[in-house]
């Protein structure tokens, strides 16, 4: 998928995959690929500084540990990211169905 | 796979060299676990060191655009950009108490009035600069703590002459020290996160 269609959505994609529990930037970046069957690959550095920023704005928190002796920083929503992840995602809902009408495609899903 | 797990492979730690010297360790070990992460699961799957180092960088992202990201969100930033904006309310708040009591002000020699717009000057363009996106990482740091130790020297220093020398009971000198007693406060909450920030 191309990274241009995803601006304005990694926050959200990224809070999402830490709904079911804490998770370290490799982990979240391979929940990220396999729940979307490999269609959203994002390079592992650049989930990093997008980590910190949700970290910085109270929607994540991160812990360290020691994992094969390396520093391993792990991510935890906060309440203000479940919000936050809330909002992303009516958000969507919203978009999707504008978008969805403007470009007259059935609605999903689509059955015969 | 397990031994070469741990040793890591010169192509990695190339890459994450270049990481090393723009980043503070914190970023860096991240960084770092997330490569090692990487290059783990491609050697599994390739059971080749080479291949599995050079599809583990491939997939990492350019080093130059993943500094960038750091220092776009960096700590540094947001606190230049709220003394950035602490400046102006302070300075009215000092004008006004400088023009309203001008027996003090003519009591100061004109290099000081000098030195202290110099200062001012100075101030406003560490922190202007490293409120936009030209500085690096490091740099925009180092910036904007000195910065930051230069603001509360000046308002500790204004505080300090206006207490000794100024006209005592004065309303508008007393709202000028209140706001620079609270942008001092404020400054030194900021350093103390930055400290923490750079390590």
């Amino acid at each position: 998928m191309r990274a241009e269609v995803l601006k304005g959505h990694l926050d959200g994609l990224l809070l999402a995959t830490l709904e079911d529990g804490p998770r370290h930037g490799y982990a979240i970046k391979e929940a990220l690929r396999e729940g979307t069957g490999g269609r959203i690959d994002l390079p592992t550095g650049t989930v990093y500084p997008a980590l910190r920023r949700l970290e910085h704005a109270g929607q994540i928190r991160g812990a360290w540990s020691v994992v094969d002796g390396r520093r391993r920083r792990t991510y935890a929503l906060t309440a203000a990211g479940r919000r936050a992840l809330h909002t992303h995602r009516s958000s969507w809902r919203e978009f999707a169905a504008t978008v969805t009408a403007a470009l007259k495609v059935e609605p999903w899903p689509h059955t015969t | 796979v397990a031994a070469h797990h741990l040793i890591g492979h010169p192509l990695i730690e190339q890459h994450l060299a270049v990481l090393r010297r723009a980043l503070p360790t914190d970023l860096v070990d991240e960084l770092a676990d997330g490569l090692h992460s990487s290059y783990h699961d491609q050697l599994v799957a390739t059971g080749d060191p080479d291949a599995a180092a050079r599809a583990a960088v491939a997939g990492f992202g350019d080093p130059g655009t993943i500094i960038a990201a750091y220092a776009d969100t960096a700590p540094a930033r947001r606190t230049a950009r709220l003394l950035l904006a602490c400046g102006p309310l302070t300075g009215a708040a000092w004008a006004a108490a400088l023009l309203t009591a001008p027996t003090w002000v003519t009591q100061a020699a004109l290099p000081v009035r000098l030195l202290l717009g110099a200062t001012v000057a100075v101030l406003a363009a560490l922190l202007a600069s490293s409120a936009t996106g030209i500085l690096g990482y490091r740099v925009r740091h180092l910036c904007v703590t000195a910065a930051g130790v230069g603001t509360l020297v000046l308002d500790s220093t204004m505080i300090a002459v206006a207490l000794l020398t100024g006209p005592t009971a004065h309303p508008v000198l007393l709202l000028a020290l209140a706001v620079s007693g609270a942008r001092a406060l404020l400054t030194i909450r900021q350093l103390a996160l930055l400290r923490r920030a750079i390590t």
